[in-house]
């Protein structure tokens, strides 16, 4: 499959009203307001499949999302889906019919090129409501930092959140 | 048959949600059958409480992720029946194209990447990739299809905008209009290329005859409005949807459900077929005949060829909007009205079923009370008695295969039992 856009996409997946999950979205919306990012931005709700069609169309893409890594809550990782395949729990698969997970494997088994750096950030509460917790709102700043860094870097993982 | 088999499946696979299933049956006889769902109550009724009418169908949209156009559509209906506003014939066109761009989104993700890797025997999607990667590239660009509709009259790719109360924000361009009747018709194309694939499924037969419950409006195959429809009782007003939903608590769930004239009944693609199959467009009908959908079908299975029946008659019903705006030219609407204090009750057809929204507005036009019924809601009670029709019957079959089949059916009614979280769940070594 070809990607004609050689711009960089952003998505940020996620629920603004189940709090944490909520973080991609809200991201989004901040970096509408920042004239300097260049990059094509998308709030990418949570129907992971209608992402392929957007991914396959770039071929540098940043996913921001709320990731449960068993970390701390607030601890970014940025890390891209041939990294972590291996590790997705086989559970975590299946919890959300057809969530990111699937849509990253499906990406690959498509052969589509596209490449993808996750930022991923350990929620605290994923339940029903609005606002982020104090602890993920507390690293807005440093997530936008890290995207301006990996867009600057053409998409290499940020030191120091990379992954191991 | 004297047998023993207990099944607990944690998290059934390819559903929107979690859900547990629990059967137990000792001596051939069944003690225990349930359907668990362990995802938490929607919090969305309170989180409606003192909004803006302006609001209230942005909120509702990212309920979920794939009926979000069903929500907005439900809440606008329900604010336009408390203030009383009529929309135009333009406004009900543009509507209808918006339910069909859902209705691609949600039945080809359901046929294709949800229920169809059961009748090709594959655990998921991702082996079909290599075996029918023809099929996947086409389901993926049927879905496509759907949320371009979606950003071309909704204004937004995912969660659109330009809905609102009385009339849209933004209007298609004639241009819009040709390209969306060109790609409805290429749909249909693409489709019926998968006809013979659809044909090669085994199908379980299993067949429970219950209450089947829709909307009605007589010559129509109704989405948008009109009444409720039970086969068991004919015609109520959708003013009265609490008379039919009936809901109430079990204990081993926390998802309400739902009764009318019997202990339960089914909502979704089926309810509709066999409630309104006479006015399923022509080709929609041939397309059922030869996959042998015949109205009553009392048999669930057959819900995802109802949904790939459907896909054709939306695919005409959009091409006659289309052509109808075409012809009567389209233009911005006035928007304004005057807003009512009171209640307004919104009933429409999403992908999985019927739709209730019902709120109380202040005379500022804020929310004071909102309550809002699901399909999959409605549909668990129906699906556990399946369950217990159907699991006498399997006894004779491995407990594997028992367990396959339980799983294919709570699937097989597509249910969202909330998929309005989205979260990746990784393990770093």
């Amino acid at each position: 499959m070809s990607n004609s856009n050689n711009k960089v996409l952003i998505i940020g997946v996620g629920n603004p009203y189940r709090k944490d999950d909520g973080i991609g979205p809200y991201i989004i919306k901040l970096l509408q307001t920042q004239k300097e990012i260049e990059a094509d931005l998308l709030d990418g709700g949570t129907d992971g499949l209608t992402l392929i069609d957007y991914i396959k169309e770039y071929t540098q893409v940043i996913l921001i999302d709320a990731v449960n890594m068993g970390k701390p809550a607030g601890e970014i990782v940025c890390f891209s889906p041939a990294e972590v395949q291996l590790k997705i729990k086989n559970d975590s698969l299946s919890t959300h019919g057809f969530g990111l997970a699937e849509v990253l494997k499906l990406v690959k088994e498509l052969d589509i090129k596209t490449k993808i750096q996750i930022i991923g950030i350990q929620p605290q509460d994923i339940s029903f409501g609005e606002g982020l917790s104090k602890v993920i709102n507390d690293k807005i700043s440093e997530v936008i930092k890290i995207i301006k860094k990996t867009l600057e870097m053409r998409l290499k993982c940020v030191m120091p959140y990379q992954l191991k | 048959m004297s047998k023993d088999v207990k099944i607990d499946i944690q998290h059934i696979t390819r559903v929107e949600g979690h859900g547990n299933i629990k059967i137990d049956v000792q001596s051939g006889e069944l003690k225990e059958c349930k359907l668990e769902i362990v995802e938490a109550p929607r919090f969305f009724e309170a989180m409606l409480k003192n909004r803006h009418y302006d609001e209230s169908a942005l909120i509702t949209s990212r309920i979920c992720g794939i009926c979000s156009v069903g929500h907005v559509l439900g809440s606008l209906t329900a604010s336009e029946d408390a203030f009383g506003i009529k929309i135009s014939e333009q406004e009900k066109n543009l509507r209808c194209l918006m339910n069909i761009g859902e209705h691609y989104e949600s039945h080809v993700l359901h046929i294709y990447f949800l229920a169809v890797p059961d009748f090709a025997g594959a655990k998921s999607v991702l082996p079909l990739v290599n075996t029918h990667k023809d099929v996947v590239v086409r389901a993926l660009k049927l879905k496509k299809l759907g949320h371009e509709i979606g950003n071309m009259i909704g204004g937004r790719l995912i969660h659109p905008t330009a809905m609102r109360v009385k009339a849209m924000t933004k209007i298609p361009t004639p241009e819009i209009l040709h390209d969306i009747i060109h790609r409805l018709e290429e749909a249909k194309t693409e489709l019926k290329k998968d006809i013979g694939i659809l044909k090669t499924f085994i199908i379980p037969n299993f067949e429970r005859e219950t209450e089947y419950i829709s909307l009605y409006k007589y010559g129509e195959y109704a989405f948008l409005e009109g009444n409720i429809y039970s086969s068991d009782i004919g015609e109520t007003s959708y003013k009265n949807y609490l008379d039919i939903t009936n809901e109430y608590l079990v204990d081993h769930s926390t998802a309400k459900r739902a009764k009318h004239n019997r202990k339960s009944y089914m909502v979704g693609a089926l309810a509709r077929f066999n409630n309104n199959h006479q006015w399923l467009s022509e080709d929609a009908k041939t397309i059922a005949a030869d996959l042998g959908l015949k109205a009553p079908c009392y048999n669930p299975y057959m819900i995802t060829i109802a949904q790939f029946v459907e896909l054709f008659h939306l695919a005409d019903e959009g091409i006659k909007a289309a052509q109808s705006l075409l012809d009567n030219g389209v233009e911005l609407e006035n928007r304004k009205f005057t807003i009512k204090p009171g209640r307004g009750i919104g009933a429409v057809e999403v992908p999985r079923g019927i739709l209730f929204h019902d709120y109380v507005y202040n005379d500022q036009g804020y929310i004071q009370k909102a309550n809002c019924i699901i399909p999959t809601g409605q549909n668990l009670q129906n699906i556990e008695d399946d369950f217990r029709a159907l699991v006498p019957t399997i006894l004779d079959k491995s407990k594997e295969d028992i367990s396959l089949m339980l799983e294919m059916l709570v699937r097989a009614y597509d249910p969202c039992i909330s998929c309005s979280a989205h979260i990746l769940n990784v393990e770093f070594e």
